[in-house]
């Protein structure tokens, strides 16, 4: 699956994401957009993150690295 | 620099969804909030410096809080249900564990400022608490948490009434009683149906503690024996507010109106405020937390 398939409904852009981006660059990812991220991410990789994973989501960078340490390899750039 | 700023400022460092969230809600609610919060905020940063703290303390406490209903926010959106389900297990996890409680505590107090919502139900409390100014002789507090409203209890009523704050927690009341700093208030640490007071009470302030019962109703019953034949109650609960230490969900406003008439109460007057800017339907759909507030009198037998 490529990062953008997962976060671009969420935050409902079309707009290819970049690793740096986050809550500062893209508008539409505020407090109802995280909790919709991380259940998006819990489905994916079938189990419960941790309070520090939860805590440390806020790039999409962290996604990434969040689903790699759960055995899910997200392919980044455009989809 | 106001206070304000510099707090969402460190927010930002930590939580930058949060922050955002917080610089939306806060610009526009006026002078009047910019003047209440700097005033609020400079008597709370001298009740921190007697302990040797300051405001960075404070707004740690604040984030742990916020990871917290972050965490009940997610399990809550899969099983539809708050993750404590009895007094007993709360009361493990919360009420007696003293480092848990001083965060949330402090945590709590800024979100009188910080939370939109509850910046807006304090106003109605004002409001509610003014119109009953002259025929307020006797006020309780059930529950006072941080002692924000017992603070302006002690403000707006006149030197001749009595204030008393009855909370079974020790760091509440501790908490209440540093921040009033205030001689007439009588700080009772007591299970509210074991307290026994020598008289009945005008105007009776339950906010934001029928949630935390198995049994709101018992409360508000109890309430109604501690209450004047034309005294006021007023309560305050949120509906779909996972938090740790929540135990009765109300999944809408409807539910609370219908336990308040059940336990013999009319509504006088309402209120309420959605924790998130959007659309009602929107927010009903999500299942976002509702504030809703009440003042009430006996209903008519």
């Amino acid at each position: 699956m490529n990062v953008n398939e997962l976060l671009q409904p969420i935050l409902n852009t079309t707009s290819p994401l970049q690793l740096a981006d986050g809550p500062e660059s893209i508008p539409t990812w505020d407090s109802i957009a995280q909790i919709n991220i991380i259940t998006a991410i819990e489905d994916l990789v079938g189990g419960e993150l941790s309070t520090d994973e939860v805590l440390s989501l806020k790039s999409v960078a962290r996604v990434v690295e969040i689903c790699r340490a759960h055995g899910v390899e997200l392919a980044v750039g455009p989809s | 620099m106001s206070k304000i700023a510099y707090i969402i400022e460190f927010i930002a460092s930590r939580n930058p969804v949060h922050a955002k969230k917080l610089r939306q809600n806060l610009t526009c609610l006026g002078e009047l909030y910019d003047i209440r919060a700097e005033a609020f905020l400079g008597r709370y940063e001298l009740l921190l410096s007697r302990e040797g703290r300051d405001l960075d303390f404070a707004i740690e406490c604040y984030l742990k809080m916020i990871a917290d209903f972050t965490m009940e926010t997610i399990r809550f959106r899969k099983t539809g249900q708050y993750s404590s389900r009895s007094f007993a297990e709360v009361n493990a996890r919360v009420y007696a564990n003293p480092a848990v409680m001083e965060y949330y505590m402090h945590g709590l107090l800024l979100s009188q400022f910080l939370f939109k919502h509850h910046y807006e139900m304090f106003c109605f409390f004002c409001g509610e608490l003014g119109k009953r100014q002259a025929c307020a002789r006797h006020y309780l507090e059930v529950g006072g948490g941080h002692g924000m409203q017992l603070a302006e209890a002690a403000r707006v009523l006149g030197e001749g009434t009595t204030l008393t704050a009855v909370d079974i927690s020790r760091t509440s009341l501790e908490l209440a009683r540093q921040l009033t700093a205030n001689d007439r208030i009588l700080f009772v640490h007591s299970d509210i149906f074991k307290f026994i007071p020598e008289r009945k009470f005008d105007f009776i302030t339950i906010g934001e503690v029928i949630e935390h019962l198995e049994d709101p109703a018992a409360l508000l019953r109890c309430a109604a024996g501690l209450l004047a034949d034309d005294g006021r109650l007023f309560v305050t609960a949120p509906t779909n507010a996972p938090a740790i230490d929540h135990i009765h969900l109300f999944r809408n406003a409807g539910e609370i109106r219908q336990l308040i008439l059940g336990a013999g109460f009319a509504i006088e007057t309402e209120f309420f405020r959605y924790a998130e800017d959007m659309p009602a339907q929107q927010a009903e759909e999500l299942k976002v937390t509702l504030l809703y507030g009440a003042t009430l009198r006996k209903a008519a037998n």
